[in-house]
């Protein structure tokens, strides 16, 4: 920088006092120095293109935090289809979230495989049991296994 | 160029697929609520979700499937775990949520500050899916 200042200074004082000859010549110097600055930028440019490169080479794969996993990757794309367009029995959950727990209370108390353990009866009050508690929170199927109850075990379960 | 038409397609068939479902929900608490049969009105809706509960089916800011009690007696945190229990037992249910795009199953109070969530991937009962 210093040095471009001097060059403009002398190439100034010798256009005002001294002769063409000379002035020629401080023209030269003058443009042989921008070549160099010229080269050592285009220099510049090439190392941080470089650089540039390189850093976009091996630049670290971002883990993200909260990337989802791929636990449903062997999921053929049909089977997601089918489960999405399969119709449900809305009203039969919202029956189960109001009415399943009182039900399931009432089938495990007349159902109870204790109550007929001296009967021949046991063995069916014990799958009929087991019944009730896998479905304990499905109201409709609860209401089949109150209706199985009745016939097979001969008792009467009043709501 | 087919094949995107179809993708786009698929993605508004799903669109109303989800909407579907939460008006057969809200359709069906309602009901129950005005016969009397409900002590407390429920509603579902779609929210963002918890994005630690993310699966490949995700949608983007729709992850969560939030039901919420919105009047009548308020629900206590057993009755809370209840419902997202009866929800998530469900299957078919959880299948369709997942299939859908929801990731979180989320049950809120009246006030809707405090609440349970389930990551849905949790319990999607993988063989039976996969089978």
């Amino acid at each position: 920088m210093q040095n471009l200042v001097d060059i403009l200074i002398n190439t100034i004082i010798m256009t005002l006092f001294s002769d063409p000859d000379t002035l020629e010549v401080i023209h030269q110097t003058a443009a042989s120095e921008g070549n160099l600055w010229k080269y050592i930028s285009i220099v510049q440019f090439g190392i941080i293109a470089y650089l540039a490169y390189k850093l976009y080479r091996n630049k670290p794969k971002i883990e993200f935090k909260n990337k989802p996993k791929t636990e449903f990757k062997n999921i053929k794309r049909e089977t997601v289809k089918e489960a999405a367009s399969k119709e449900l029995d809305m009203e039969n959950v919202v029956n189960s979230i109001n009415k399943a727990k009182p039900l399931f209370k009432l089938l495990s108390k007349k159902c109870h495989p204790d109550k007929f353990a001296k009967s021949e009866k046991h063995e069916i009050a014990l799958i009929v049991y087991q019944k009730i508690t896998d479905n304990k929170r499905n109201y409709s199927k609860l209401l089949e296994l109150k209706e199985i109850a009745e016939e097979e075990l001969d008792i009467k379960i009043a709501e | 160029m087919w094949h995107k038409i179809m993708v786009i397609a698929d993605w508004f068939g799903e669109m109303r697929e989800r909407y579907n479902l939460i008006r057969q929900f809200n359709h069906s608490a309602k009901q129950t609520f005005i016969k009397g049969e409900a002590p407390t009105l429920l509603e579902a809706k779609i929210t963002k979700g918890d994005s630690a509960f993310r699966h490949e089916f995700s949608k983007f800011l729709g992850g969560g499937f939030r039901i919420k009690a919105l009047s009548g007696s308020p629900l206590k945190k057993s009755e809370m775990m209840e419902i997202g229990k009866i929800i998530i037992d469900n299957e078919e249910l959880t299948r369709k949520l997942i299939a859908l795009g929801w990731d979180t199953l989320e049950v809120h109070a009246e006030g809707g500050n405090k609440g349970l969530k389930w990551a849905l991937k949790k319990h999607a009962k993988f063989g039976g899916y996969l089978n």
